[in-house]
């Protein structure tokens, strides 16, 4: 071997320390991105000098792994914060600001106006408490409702942020098969595919297929292609506004229904799942429940036929709704909405509150009660007291007991939607902890070790130090071979 | 070759990652032991035992409620029992006066007196009312249930109609001289149930000339499903048999009858006067029986009301002294994650290797 071939060899490997000093400030510049995978340049010996190829630390199962648990949890975080608003309903046991509480306070308010029934201060009081259960039954269906809307807008930008991902995948799987192709460094153009992704899986549920040239398919989790070699529409047509019944629209992947009852296989996770659940299962059984609640409560106040109990027709006594006085069909949808307090009764409205204690909120003898207009009458009131605390039937699709009285049904109502909630906010933490744990472990795989990158640059310092003594080495041999020629 | 690679983001971020937790946890923690250890979010604690805890709440609140309903019916029984007991004894004391022994030719003029200002009397007790609700109208509470003896509210008044039964008896009016001529038999007719002067007070002429009360006595619920009566109506036949006693006593004209028909209306006064407030002992018995009961209720609803509270305290309270001591433990790891951060941001290899 001669001089000069050590000499090209001792400038080679100042080459690679090069390269692989620019690889160490790379990562040194990643150590705090989490989306950054390590970068290694590794030396290829083949004839001749040391080539260096660099490669990025990739591991693709816990790279899914993380991925999956994302779209877990954001569908179970969505899920969880649509109940969060539901709960506003029922605030605090101790607050009295629930349905079931206002139910409660105007039984007493009845018991008192029973227990004097002259007393037009505790009529009005029984009004009032009956007018502050029916706004806190619209309140309620208002906040549902809201929910719902709410929902569906989430739906809708996490529609436009998917497209919007998509679009830049596109640019990014692109940049992967040239490089590939081309054979350039794709180290860092397949981070920014894999970042793309992880963004991606918090609106929805995907497994990516890589073929050939580093191509990446992606497909949502139910097998609807959403990339693949083109970007595929995901489409949603939001609705404007909702009320007890609408139902909203679906989401389309490719023109397929990917969402809902009419699709054939549906999405399993991310946001848009979650969203879902809240707008057409959560906050639909919700406000079932608060409509059957308030048709049970315009039910139990009706006026009935007092010369016919059984055959005679009951029409809508303190409590009515828009539809009244024909009392409403058993699972009738938007009471809660429309519930309100008779306006005969009410005497801001200019009704007089002693028709609770009398009848009379209905046209005919046969709904006057006290016929004799005694002031201390009292049964009509105890008759509604007992009707609030009959057992009635519940529409099943309410997930309330097929039979129970108003007040039980009410209380029902707040322990679902508690329970619910429990459970929700039960799944959020374990997939927390699972997603914590799967990001640690594609972390310590996958990120940078400041330290571990010094030490290595310590060692390019002295391997750089010996090649550069080799050159001086091998000039100074040189130069002595000249010095005796001369 | 690397086993235990870390990288630096996971290393740096471990210590600081649990403290978003404890955080969360120590304001719970506090929020706990500064309310008694109440539960920071009582409905997530509970979850599908909300309903309960609600049902529990609303039972302390029905307690309250029905306490403070019971003290005005007690109150309303209270004055019944008191009126009752006055006017029972205003009777004793007129019985007195119509004793065989106490009469004597002069007692007419007194008796007449008597029986009118008794008559006033029992009148102004029977109208009394407490909290704008007569004690004695039944359910209808709102009108002055007896009317006053010579009234102008109605025709004929009370007066009138006893006066033209006399009329309509004897063919003159009392207290005129003709009234000598009565024989004891006719006073007797005239007395007797039957006859003019005591179908005056039959239900219907009562009701249309003196009374407008209801005879459907108030109700209470006094516990839940517990209805019972209240009130006593001024329609009792006790408390019309005082109306008797002294309509007669003053308005028969005592001092024009002879001597034997005298004796026909003493005797008839004396046995008004003994059934009438024998009864009303028996009313008065029926409307203590009532306070006692509501007595009893009031000790049931303190015990029941404990045990709710109880029940509350269970449900929705955690261990006060538990949350104190998390309190601490939380700051303590807290510190220590603190400190952990710190010292874990300080090792650099640079600071070792120059």
């Amino acid at each position: 071997m001669s001089l000069s071939v050590a000499l090209n060899t001792a400038r080679g490997s100042l080459l690679s320390n090069g390269i692989q000093t620019d690889t160490v400030s790379r990562n040194v510049t990643g150590v705090g991105d989490a989306s950054y995978s390590r970068k290694v340049a590794s030396l290829v010996t083949t004839d001749g000098p040391v080539r260096v190829v660099v490669a990025r630390v990739s591991n693709t199962a816990l790279f899914d792994k993380m991925i999956g648990s994302t779209s877990e949890l954001a569908g179970r975080q969505a899920i969880l914060d649509g109940l969060t608003k539901l709960e506003e309903t029922v605030g605090d046991t101790q607050a009295d600001g629930s349905v079931a509480a206002k139910v409660s306070a105007l039984n007493q308010a009845l018991s008192n106006a029973a227990n004097q029934p002259n007393d037009s201060n505790l009529a009005k009081a029984a009004v009032a408490a009956a007018k502050d259960l029916a706004l806190a039954l619209n309140r309620a269906s208002g906040t549902v409702q809201a929910a719902r809307k709410n929902a569906d807008d989430e739906i809708g930008d996490s529609v436009l942020t998917i497209n919007d991902l998509l679009v830049q995948f596109d640019k990014a799987n692109k940049a992967v098969m040239n490089g590939t192709v081309t054979g350039t460094d794709i180290s860092d153009a397949l981070d920014n595919r894999d970042k793309i992704l992880a963004q991606l899986s918090q609106q929805v549920g995907i497994t990516t297929v890589v073929r050939a040239n580093n191509d990446m398919a992606i497909y949502a989790d139910n097998g609807s292609p959403l990339y693949d070699k083109i970007a595929r529409s995901v489409t949603f047509a939001p609705t404007s506004a909702f009320a007890a019944g609408t139902t909203g629209n679906a989401v389309f992947i490719d023109g397929v229904q990917v969402t809902g009852s009419g699709s054939k296989m549906p999405l399993q996770a991310g946001r848009i799942v979650g969203q879902m659940a809240v707008r057409d299962e959560i906050a639909v059984t919700y406000q079932a429940q608060l409509d059957a609640i308030a048709g049970g409560l315009i039910t139990a106040f009706a006026e009935t036929d007092k010369d016919n109990p059984t055959t005679g027709t009951a029409l809508a006594g303190l409590l009515t709704y828009t539809g009244g006085p024909t009392l409403p069909a058993l699972g009738q949808t938007g009471l809660a909405a429309s519930i309100r307090v008779n306006p005969k009764a009410d005497p801001a409205q200019g009704g007089d509150p002693f028709t609770l204690r009398d009848g009379g909120m209905n046209a005919g003898a046969q709904y006057q009660y006290n016929a004799s207009g005694a002031a201390a009458f009292s049964d009509h009131l105890r008759a509604v007291q007992t009707a609030l605390r009959a057992d009635r039937t519940f529409p099943s699709n309410s997930e309330l007991p097929l039979s129970t009285s108003v007040m039980t049904a009410a209380q029902s109502s707040a322990s679902w939607l508690e329970a619910s909630r429990k459970a929700a906010s039960g799944r959020v933490d374990t997939e927390s902890a699972v997603l914590s744990s799967a990001s640690t472990a594609l972390s310590n795989v996958t990120g940078v070790n400041r330290d571990d990158e010094i030490a290595r640059m310590l060692e390019l310092e002295k391997s750089y130090a010996a090649s550069a003594k080799l050159i001086s080495t091998v000039n100074a041999m040189l130069q002595s071979l000249l010095d005796a020629v001369r | 070759m690397r086993t235990n690679y870390i990288s630096t983001v996971s290393f740096l971020n471990t210590p600081r990652a649990s403290m978003n937790r404890l955080q969360s946890d120590l304001n719970k923690a506090n929020y706990e032991s500064t309310n008694e250890g109440r539960y920071a979010d009582v409905g997530l604690q509970l979850g599908y035992r909300t309903g309960l805890a609600l049902d529990l709440h609303q039972g302390l609140d029905d307690i309250d409620e029905q306490v403070k309903r019971n003290a005005l019916t007690s109150a309303r029984l209270d004055s019944t029992y008191q009126v009752l007991n006055q006017v029972r004894l205003d009777g004793e004391a007129f019985l007195g006066t119509v004793m065989p022994g106490k009469l004597t030719g002069d007692s007419a003029s007194t008796v007449t007196e008597g029986a009118t200002a008794k008559l006033t009397a029992l009148i102004g007790q029977l109208n009394s009312q407490i909290g704008g609700q007569y004690l004695f109208g039944g359910i209808n509470s709102s009108r002055t249930p007896i009317e006053n003896f010579d009234s102008t509210a109605v025709t004929p008044s009370p007066k009138d109609a006893f006066l033209q039964a006399f009329q309509t008896a004897f063919g003159f009016a009392p207290g005129t001289p003709q009234s000598s001529t009565i024989t004891a038999a006719q006073m007797q007719t005239f007395l007797a149930d039957t006859g003019g002067f005591g179908q005056l007070f039959s239900d219907s002429q009562w009701k249309a000339t003196w009374s407008k009360a209801s005879d459907t006595p108030i109700q209470s619920e006094i516990a839940r499903n517990e209805t019972v009566d209240t009130s006593v109506s001024a329609n009792t036949q006790s408390l019309r048999q005082l109306a008797m006693l002294y309509t007669l006593g003053s308005s028969i004209g005592l001092s024009s009858l002879s001597s034997a028909t005298q004796d026909v209306v003493y005797d008839k006064m004396r046995s008004l006067a003994g059934s009438a407030t024998w009864g009303i002992t028996t009313v008065q018995a029926d409307v203590g029986a009532v306070q006692a009961r509501i007595k009893a209720i009031g000790e049931q609803m303190d015990i029941k009301k404990t045990i709710l509270s109880t029940g509350v305290k269970n449900f929705e309270y955690g261990d006060w002294a538990e949350a104190g001591s998390r309190v601490k433990s939380l700051t303590a790891q807290m510190e220590v994650a603190y400190s952990l951060t710190n010292q874990v941001n300080k090792l650099n290899l640079f600071d070792y290797i120059r």
